[in-house]
């Protein structure tokens, strides 16, 4: 069988001949918990908001995980307030937040939990492949409200492998408390200064790293040397 | 004539890993032995420091022993008893492929999970396919040149995508699948999670036939390997593919005998004694 020279050359585009499988994609889902009380006022809730910019911007230069990380917010501040449902990174405003009122921390730690269940619920429904979500609480305080039931459901469900729960304590957060709602396995963290840009780029690279769907279980998440107190 | 495979088999590293300047931790290996096709796969897990050499490790292993168990088969034996050998080479190549894992990370003194990986493996005999899986990734295949697509092997579902069982887990071994059916299927696809967002719907978890019977079409008339390695290459490193998965992507595509454009022949006979043993373990992946 004699082949032309120019068969050689015949790579054909195989792209254009195929059909590729019409998915969704694959979701890294993040509850932002967002303590708004009075006590934030001033220079520490301007560096959450200019924090939460810090937060999408990172996310939109990788442009796998602008799609997959998906983003919502709720802020306690008098009320509990969900503020944004969730949605890609991509399409992520970030709000402008201001502060006042107490801090009802239980209950918008109860209501983000059943949202991240609702989630990834729905992605279960739909087939949409997902990573495990994540809830991520911000305080300066201590809860006004009653925490307890929210500290079992913290627990339940960590210990479930539903969800994973991380708390960042600012400055004057009681620790003790805090320690007590959080995951046993993940104490509560400090926050150096108001280094809120620093902990969402720390959080922004962290789920861009789950959202690789190569990480395998064990995620080797960043190190936090750039807004953690030690 | 059955057998007679055409096989291509590509593995390219990931905008992920070509980012961070860690090798493609995929790898494939594949050998024709007469009318008799071995392949297999293996996906190493993105957080092991050495899974490029476990996965590596794994495909060589697992290749070495189903080879082994089909040339020690005995004629006299039934095809039953051939069929259920088939299950049990499959299940040792597993095994054997794990316990190269551990004593690879003894040599290396390293703990096992540094080497962790999946691994998929097919045998296609002209009597039997008999395939095994470990972790994630597919084996698809027709039943016939005119049937759509399906995967061999059901994998296990997890609950969240980025886990997945790996062979050095202290588990994995109740958690191989392994499948055998009574004759040669035709066209063969073997691949790691990397190309499952185009391939397979996650709602459905069945293969896209238009992609699977897109590519076994072009193995079919493309009668020069270098031409359908380049197509593939290209295929891992386009867009459209790499907009939906920047992990490593390994693809082998093995089709059976000739309503296609004639390969260009070496000299090939028959019989046992000298037969075209053709061996070709590629473990380098493309840079991205």
């Amino acid at each position: 069988m004699i082949h032309d020279a120019a068969d050689y050359d015949r790579v054909p585009d195989l792209v254009g001949q195929l059909e590729l499988a019409d998915n969704p994609d694959q979701r890294t889902p993040c509850m932002l918990l967002l303590d708004t009380s009075y006590s934030m006022s001033g220079a520490p809730i301007a560096e959450l908001n200019e924090g939460l910019k810090v937060f999408r911007e990172e996310l939109m230069a990788d442009s796998l995980a602008q799609r997959r990380v998906e983003v919502a917010v709720a802020t306690f501040g008098g009320t509990v307030d969900p503020v944004q449902a969730f949605v890609p990174a991509q399409a992520f405003q970030p709000p402008t937040l201001s502060a006042g009122g107490n801090t009802p921390m239980g209950a918008a730690i109860e209501q983000g939990l059943e949202g991240v269940l609702a989630r990834t619920r729905q992605y279960r429904e739909a087939g949409v492949p997902h990573t495990r979500p994540w809830v991520f609480l911000i305080t300066d305080g201590a809860p006004t409200d009653d925490w307890q039931r929210a500290a079992a459901q913290v627990r339940r469900h960590s210990e479930a492998r539903r969800l994973a729960f991380f708390a960042v304590a600012v400055q004057g957060a009681d620790m003790d408390t805090l320690g007590r709602i959080a995951d046993p396995d993940r104490p509560p963290l400090q926050l150096a200064g108001l280094q809120f840009r620093e902990l969402f780029q720390w959080l922004s690279v962290s789920l861009s790293q789950v959202s690789r769907s190569a990480a395998g279980q064990q995620v080797a998440l960043p190190a936090r040397d750039g807004w953690e107190a030690v | 004539m059955r057998g007679d495979w055409r096989c291509t088999a590509v593995s390219m590293r990931g905008a992920s890993h070509a980012r961070s300047g860690t090798p493609c931790q995929d790898a494939h290996a594949w050998s024709r032995l007469g009318d008799t096709l071995v392949l297999a796969v293996a996906d190493g897990a993105g957080s092991a420091s050495h899974s490029d050499h476990g996965s590596q490790l794994a495909v060589e292993t697992a290749l070495s022993v189903m080879i082994r168990g089909l040339v020690t088969q005995r004629w006299g034996e039934t095809l039953q008893a051939r069929r259920g050998k088939a299950e049990t080479v499959a299940r040792h190549a597993a095994r054997l492929a794990r316990n190269s894992l551990f004593n690879e990370a003894r040599r290396r003194q390293i703990r096992p999970r540094e080497l962790a990986t999946t691994l998929l493996a097919v045998i296609v005999t002209p009597e039997h396919t008999t395939a095994l899986q470990v972790g994630d990734g597919g084996i698809v295949c027709t039943d016939a040149a005119a049937e759509d697509p399906a995967l061999f092997i059901v994998p296990e579902r997890h609950e969240y995508v980025n886990e997945t069982v790996f062979l050095t887990d202290e588990a994995s071994l109740e958690h191989i699948k392994i499948r055998s059916v009574a004759y040669p299927v035709p066209r063969l696809a073997l691949f790691t999670d990397g190309i499952e967002p185009v391939a397979v719907g996650y709602d459905s978890g069945q293969p896209c036939d238009g992609f699977f019977n897109g590519l076994f079409g072009f193995m079919e008339q493309a009668p020069l390997e270098a031409v359908r390695a380049k197509a593939i290459e290209d295929l891992l490193q386009h867009p459209r593919i790499t907009n939906r998965s920047d992990d490593d992507k390994t693809l082998i595509l093995a089709v059976s005998h000739a309503h296609r454009a004639p390969e260009r022949q070496s000299a090939t006979t028959t019989g046992l004694a000298t037969e075209d043993i053709e061996a070709n373990d590629v473990t380098d992946c493309e840079a991205h």
